[in-house]
């Protein structure tokens, strides 16, 4: 009986691997492209001591508050921050790699009909406390797409 | 080399009575002999404005690059001999006619520092000096010493302003533009070979974001789904036809302490794959348009070959650089 145990347990071990090694589309190490579900560019910014380079994303509330400065309830921010990379054919050019981190932030009414925002970190590390997080998520100005 | 050795096995045939293939060996001789007269040598044309460069930097280009570069071409016998030299005098023509080491201060400087980048990144890919020419020209080859001498002087070149005014007021410009949303305006721009600016790119995903230390630019760029498509199923040599990428360039802020942030839009650039209308660029079809105004770039169709050239540096992906690469390739 121990001994059929054991087996299955190795059986299910060796599956889980197997399962997880064939899994990329979750490989936080893997470039890929990223999927952002519809969310479309408010900015893009980098940092090169930190070796990070970021996309900023939001949906149709959070874009139209990145071009006026006013805040309404149901906008959502999706910051993406990659590790920089270089850029394999360009001496020149530093390219997103790996995500680092996912901060999401959305926005609702409070009870007295304020704006607030909640923050959450889907993926990764993050330092900064939240308060400042939202603060600079909120507060970038859209890039200019013709 | 090959002169001598053919001397000797001819009289060798003489003298071992194979005297059939005495005719044979005759009408080859007269025929290499004759088609030494089909064309000119290389001719050199006067240095007039030779590269403005360090001795230490101009020594490395002299070496690896001058016979085909510029107006000094200094050949030995083995190249002027036909059909080698038919060879060698073609790549000569091409190589003058791309850029010119012995006139290339005739070009502005912003047009110099592209070129000069683009040096760098030829011979980091491994496609210059060409191999052809390094088999028969050991010499020529750079050292990895030659190379880390031609990254800095690049990089000293296009230095970095930190927080420089002009791009910050710039950008605080456009921002009131945003706000106004007047600029939109509904003609459809195309450029001179006939590929249209794409408003719809915005809804697409983006592949990549890319920061630049050489023209201190960055890009955001997207794919359509054919595109996106042949990335994640990897199927991108060659990219089928269908697939639209656009990038869309903006300046920069940098500051000090490592922060990189957008300054004004610039330019909008794009690549279009279809094969029948674009074959000379491997099905390539590019479009530049410039400045809030999005005016097409160029007078003339014949930009799209200079787009495709410089690409030819990404050829083992598929002419396009931006591709999210495997971990492996990732530094
Ligand atoms: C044997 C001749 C030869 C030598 C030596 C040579 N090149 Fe070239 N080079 C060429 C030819 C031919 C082309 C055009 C190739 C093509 O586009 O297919 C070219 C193209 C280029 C281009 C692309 C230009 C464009 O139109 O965008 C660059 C950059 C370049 N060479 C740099 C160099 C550098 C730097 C060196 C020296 C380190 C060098 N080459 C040495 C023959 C040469
Ligand atoms: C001197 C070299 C050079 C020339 C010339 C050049 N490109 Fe590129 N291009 C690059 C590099 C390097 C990248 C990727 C790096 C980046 O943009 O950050 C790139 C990227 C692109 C991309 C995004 C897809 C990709 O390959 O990554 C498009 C679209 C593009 N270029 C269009 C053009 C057009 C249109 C022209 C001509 C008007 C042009 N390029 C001329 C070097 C060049």
């Amino acid at each position: 009986m121990i001994r059929m145990k054991i087996f299955a347990m190795l059986l299910f071990v060796i599956a889980g691997s197997y399962g997880c090694a064939n899994d990329t589309s979750n490989d936080v190490h893997k470039r890929i492209i990223y999927n952002a579900h519809g969310l479309r560019v408010i900015t893009s910014f980098s940092d090169r001591k930190q070796q990070t380079i970021s996309l900023l994303y939001g949906n149709a509330l959070a874009l139209q508050s990145a071009k006026t400065g006013i805040h309404d309830k149901g906008e959502v921010f999706e910051l993406v921050t990659f590790k920089q990379a270089n850029n394999k054919y360009w001496y020149g050019s530093y390219i997103n790699g790996a995500v680092q981190s996912i901060e999401l932030v959305t926005s609702y009414a409070t009870d007295k009909n304020a704006i607030a925002f909640k923050y959450k970190i889907p993926q990764g590390q993050v330092t900064g406390n939240a308060d400042i997080r939202i603060k600079g998520i909120t507060s970038h100005r859209a890039l200019l797409f013709p | 080399m090959l002169g001598y050795s053919l001397v000797k096995k001819l009289r060798s045939m003489v003298s071992s009575k194979k005297l059939r293939l005495w005719p044979i060996a005759g009408i080859l001789l007269v025929g290499i002999i004759s088609i030494q007269f089909i064309q000119v040598p290389v001719q050199n044309d006067k240095v007039t404005h030779p590269i403005n460069a360090s001795e230490e930097v101009a020594k490395i280009f002299r070496k690896a690059c001058y016979d085909c570069h510029s107006n000094e071409s200094k050949f030995n016998w083995y190249d002027k001999v036909a059909p080698v030299s038919w060879l060698v005098n073609h790549d000569v023509k091409v190589a003058r006619s791309r850029f010119n080491f012995s006139t290339f201060d005739t070009l502005s400087a912003t047009d110099q520092q592209v070129r000069l980048w683009e040096m760098v990144n030829m011979v980091l890919a491994g496609k210059m000096p060409l191999n052809s020419y390094t088999i028969l020209h050991p010499e020529a080859k750079l050292t990895p010493h030659d190379v880390e001498v031609l990254k800095n002087y690049v990089v000293s070149i296009s230095p970095t302003r930190y927080h420089d005014s002009s791009q910050i007021k710039s950008a605080e410009e456009e921002q009131k533009v945003l706000v106004d949303k007047s600029t939109a305006s509904k003609n459809i721009p195309v450029a001179p070979n006939g590929v249209r600016f794409i408003p719809d790119y915005k809804n697409w995903e983006v592949i990549s974001t890319t920061s630049r230390f050489d023209n201190h630019t960055m890009r955001v760029i997207y794919g359509n789904k054919v595109t996106v498509n042949a990335i994640r199923s990897g199927r991108i040599k060659p990219f089928p036809d269908g697939a639209a990428i656009v990038k869309v360039v903006y300046n920069i802020i940098e500051e000090k302490n490592g922060e990189v942030y957008p300054g004004a839009f610039n330019n909008i650039q794009i690549m279009i794959k279809d094969e029948k209308r674009f074959p000379e660029s491997k099905g390539w079809g590019f479009g530049r348009f410039n400045g809030k105004g999005l005016k097409p770039y160029s007078e003339t169709a014949a930009f799209n070959t200079t787009c495709y050239n410089c690409h030819k540096i990404a050829d083992e992906t598929g002419y396009v650089f931006s591709i999210p690469l495997e971990n492996k390739d990732l530094k």
